[in-house]
């Protein structure tokens, strides 16, 4: 069952999914940032649940691309273990966040978009 | 006579995630949802509420989903309380777990918005006789 009541809700919702996007990766990239300065187990769990949460919503609000990359990201978080990992670990997951930052900048400008249309 | 599915209880943490489900389940699919977020509150919740099926999240700060459903079942109207788990924890050993606890299925997130109404019916009628 859907209606144009509905479906305006669903486009509004997306829109302001997609406008905060930007700053939820920036988030997480800080806290990446943070681990790799000192390695601290319970803020890693933090950052993957963080992670985890962005997998679990970007698909339902029509971003499968925030969904694939946070999931690769948070799967590399969990990989870490209780330790401070090595420096290339970091820097592979730094990669990930740095494309997820470009999906999500990507989403909001086209939401920007959208509303010029 | 199959038994309609019409009270859902739906425990998530994630603040966007339970939004687009209250629209999905709520706005979309017509049925009665109540939301909580976390299991401990949905623990709590059913001791007084008797949904016809619980959707739960299984990835939770505090006690996780699984935990969740171990406490449900133990509860004196829990044990047949039907419990869909929605997860992207969802390798086939995790789904065994799931399924060994009880659980009725699984639904994958992320989610549809567009369809998640009909893909937690269609799991309804699978199990209570209604039409597949």
């Amino acid at each position: 069952v859907t209606s144009p009541e509905a479906e305006a809700r669903l486009a509004a919702l997306a829109r302001d999914y997609a406008l905060r996007l930007p700053e939820r990766v920036m988030e997480l990239q800080s806290a990446l940032a943070a681990l790799a300065r000192h390695w601290d187990a319970q803020a890693a769990d933090g950052l993957r649940r963080g992670l985890h949460n962005l997998a679990g919503s970007g698909g339902a609000y029509g971003h499968a691309a925030i969904s694939r990359h946070a999931r690769a990201a948070e799967l590399m978080v969990a990989a870490l273990g209780q330790h401070a990992p090595d420096p290339a670990a970091l820097a592979q997951i730094h990669a990930e966040l740095s494309v997820l930052g470009a999906v999500a900048e990507a989403a909001a400008a086209a939401a920007v978009a959208g509303d010029r249309v | 006579m199959a038994r309609e599915l019409k009270h859902i209880l739906y425990v998530e943490d994630e603040p966007d995630i339970r939004t687009i489900a209250e629209l999905a389940l709520a706005t979309l699919g017509g049925y009665r949802l109540e939301v909580c977020d976390s299991g401990l509150a949905a623990l709590a919740r059913l001791e007084h509420a008797r949904p016809d099926l619980v959707l739960l999240d299984v990835m939770m700060p505090g006690i996780d989903g699984v935990q969740t459903l171990e406490r449900l079942r133990a509860l004196p109207h829990g044990r047949e309380l039907p419990v869909v788990f929605m997860t992207a924890k969802a390798q086939p050993p995790e789904l065994a777990q799931y399924r060994a606890l009880g659980a009725l299925d699984v639904i994958t997130k992320p989610f549809d918005p567009l369809t998640l109404a009909a893909q937690v019916q269609a799991i309804w009628d699978r199990h209570h006789g209604g039409t597949p």
